[in-house]
């Protein structure tokens, strides 16, 4: 299922941290001959590097594509402000939309999408595993989680529709590691970790590195649609919690969900707002099932889970003191 | 063994020590009350308490009592307990009463009871703080998550931990009697279909139990359980660090693909929400979901019976508004529950035989024919009569409920 290397590679979103290590990577790969940057920040230079300031929602991009003779595009440039806000929705969704229109207008035969598992939503009917055909669940009260439901969705469909384009979405588990501040690495980080009694799921993760291992592998991949990618492995919860050395916070299922969920618009809870996903991710499981990265895609992660979780380990030892003194601040 | 009878030997010695002492007593009149029937019966019980507690306590803790490390009784009572509750079921049937029957014999024990209860109580604290010590080590490593769970959520540590519960409720407190477990494979995959009663899944429990005690090989049984569980605290725990799944093709078909032992139980809900009345009379088994899982991944399909499950919490009223108010699946009216309250939580102590039945092969089955209804529907009945026949079979065999 392997397809020519594209040698010229558009990527969006370069100065997002993602983006930052996808372009290194890119840069180190010999087979990519000239790499397109786009975005609406700062430039980046290199020797293959062409920069080019863009908004995504801008139809003229198709001339640039084509002009550029771009092969294939990797969209790492979603980003989302701490607040909700509706400019981050028509920059991400609408743009994310408008690229995968762009592409294919422009004759791209590959586009590859960061997602998360996290779309597939908690709930206690899941399996362990989640194929990627799971009907994506997850009706969160965070902009960035909603918002990646909608790319995926949209972009699911873009895939079926159009098989040309080869719209390849991976659905990263929670990442790992130095640079990226994913939702398991800002939850480890809190002191102290709410949890609720009673319940340890199992979570999956990912090292930074095997994802954008697993962009590079998917440009070379004749498949489209979604494709979930984590490391092998599982852990539990609250067992990740404990080797961090993450001090934790338990709170009682039914009263402690009650109150996020009513209590919540009237009285803030700092609690709720530090937690980078919603509380049923700490009572039920969503993992995906990762058969389809190694059979279809054939990309296996150079990573197991121990090595994810020592790399959630040293982050949140380097940023334990910032973090206390940030507290004591506040 | 021979630790055992050691423990009988010094058992013996302390007894006569008590007859010494007792020796100031003045002996009861000859002319006392005949004896009793049911004093007869007592004093056999209490003997048989006082020998096994005093061969444990000469066995594990009188040698350990004196100049030792915490540490080194920790270790010790984790070797003797597991040992102890592992063979204290069977044995120690065939001993003969102690000389000098009746309330004589009742007075001594009593006496004897007294004497060595100081000793007994310095010996037990030491037992408990040695376990305790040896737990909160454990504890330690733990906090620091130092302990290893498969992607499933199966803690082998703590499956070992919870271990001396679950064999104390298979060799004592049901005194489970175990057929046909050559019919388990030692190694690689296999379904057990079993059936399904008692409201709790307590079967499950003894079915795996069985298979870790009795099989040569012992080994893991994934069972599959209700989804509704997951939404139970600690429940949902348990239940994945002692190796259950939830319930769910996807799930079944990835641990068989494992080369796992799973067992389903495919009467679900129904199975478990049997009023009394209807015990032992297989409910449906489902869509036949457990015999498309086994020819996809040709897998044997091992039909288990299990009787003495259904007089465990014995159903004979449902109360639909409660379970419809609540979402819990089932609330039975038994004849404790919800009389006593938590109490009536407490399995009744029934006499329980389980029968590993003849593998129905599935391999001859290319895997698409998981979708042919006609052969999954016939599989099916195939298994269900079989389990149903043998729950016959073993029910003319069973003398009474208890015994």
């Amino acid at each position: 299922m392997t397809a020519p290397f594209p040698r010229t590679v558009a990527l969006v979103g370069p100065s997002t941290p993602f983006g930052g290590l996808v372009l290194d990577a890119l840069k180190r790969d010999r087979r990519v001959r000239r790499i397109v940057a786009l975005d609406d920040g700062e430039p980046v230079r290199g020797s293959k590097v062409r920069f080019h300031r863009a908004d995504l929602r801008d139809p003229a991009l198709v001339d640039l594509l084509k002009r550029e003779q771009v092969e294939a595009v990797v969209h790492t440039g979603n980003r989302w402000p701490g607040r909700p806000s509706e400019e981050a929705f028509d920059r991400n969704v609408l743009g994310t939309m408008h690229l995968l229109a762009i592409c294919e207008h422009a004759g791209v035969r590959k586009v590859v999408l960061p997602s998360t598992t996290l779309v597939y939503g908690p709930h206690f009917q899941n399996p362990n595993f989640l194929p990627e055909t799971r009907r994506l669940r997850a009706r969160s009260r965070h902009q960035y989680l909603r918002d990646l439901v909608d790319i995926d969705r949209h972009a699911q469909r873009f895939a079926r529709l159009h098989p040309e384009c080869g719209v390849t979405i991976l659905r990263f588990a929670p990442l790992c590691g130095p640079t990226i501040a994913g939702p398991l690495r800002t939850y480890t980080a809190l002191r102290p970790a709410p949890i609720f009694a009673g319940f340890d799921p199992m979570w999956q993760m990912c090292h930074e590195e095997d994802a954008v291992g697993a962009v590079l592998h998917a440009m070379g991949w004749k498949g489209s649609g979604a494709v979930n990618v984590a490391a092998d492995g599982a852990s539990p919860i609250l067992r990740i919690l404990r080797r961090c050395g993450t001090p934790v916070q338990l709170y009682l299922h039914p009263a402690g969900a009650f109150a996020a969920r009513y209590l919540s618009p009237v009285k803030p809870f700092p609690v709720l707002d530090a937690l980078p996903f919603d509380l049923d991710y700490l009572r039920f499981v969503c993992i995906g099932d990762t058969s389809r990265m190694k059979d279809s895609l054939g990309f296996r992660p150079r990573r197991d889970a121990a090595a994810c979780i020592e790399a959630l380990r040293t982050a949140a030892g380097e940023r334990a003191p910032a973090m206390g003194r940030k507290a004591r601040a506040g | 063994m021979s630790r055992a009878r050691k423990g009988h030997g010094g058992n013996g010695a302390r007894r006569g020590r008590g007859k010494r002492r007792a020796g100031g007593i003045p002996a009861p009149s000859p002319g006392a009350p005949a004896r009793h029937p049911a004093a007869e019966g007592l004093e056999d019980l209490l003997t048989e308490a006082q020998r096994s507690f005093q061969a444990f306590y000469s066995d594990v803790v009188a040698p350990h009592v004196g100049g030792l490390t915490r540490e080194q009784i920790g270790e010790a009572v984790r070797n003797a307990t597991s040992r102890f509750v592992g063979g204290g079921a069977s044995g120690e049937t065939g001993q003969t009463a102690p000389d000098g029957g009746g309330l004589d014999g009742l007075k001594t024990l009593v006496e004897q009871a007294a004497q060595t209860a100081p000793e007994m109580a310095k010996g037990l604290l030491a037992l408990l703080q040695g376990y305790l010590d040896s737990i909160r080590e454990v504890l330690k490593r733990r906090e620091r998550g130092e302990y290893e769970v498969d992607e499933f959520g199966l803690d082998p540590e703590f499956a070992q931990m919870s271990r001396p519960f679950f064999r104390f409720l298979y060799k004592t407190y049901w005194r489970v009697t175990t057929t046909g477990i050559g019919n388990v494979p030692g190694k690689g995959r296999a379904l057990l279909v079993a059936n399904h009663a008692g409201v709790m899944p307590w079967d499950g429990a003894m079915i795996n139990m069985a298979v870790w005690e009795e099989h040569p090989s012992p080994r893991y049984v994934r069972t599959l359980y209700l989804d509704w569980f997951q939404t139970l605290p600690y429940v949902s725990i348990l239940l994945a660090r002692t190796g259950q799944v939830m319930a769910c093709p996807e799930n079944g078909e990835r641990l068989l693909k494992q080369d796992a032992l799973t067992a389903v139980f495919p009467e679900g809900v129904k199975g478990v929400g049997k009023l009394f009345r209807d015990r032992y009379r297989l409910a449906r088994f489902g869509r036949g979901g457990f015999v498309k899982m086994a020819i996809r991944c040709r897998a044997p399909i091992i039909p288990v019976s299990v009787v003495g499950s259904e007089e465990v919490h014995p159903s004979l009223a449902r109360m639909t508004l409660l379970e419809k108010l609540t979402g819990i699946p089932i609330i039975p009216m038994t004849p404790t529950f919800p009389w006593t309250g938590l109490l009536g939580l407490i399995p009744l102590p029934s006499k329980w035989y389980l029968h590993f039945g003849e593998p129905v092969d599935c391999a001859p089955y290319p895997p698409e024919a998981a979708e042919d209804y006609l052969l999954v529907a016939r599989l099916t009945a195939q298994v269900r009569d079989t389990i149903q026949e043998k729950i016959h079979e073993l029910l003319k065999e069973r003398k009474t409920v208890f015994w």
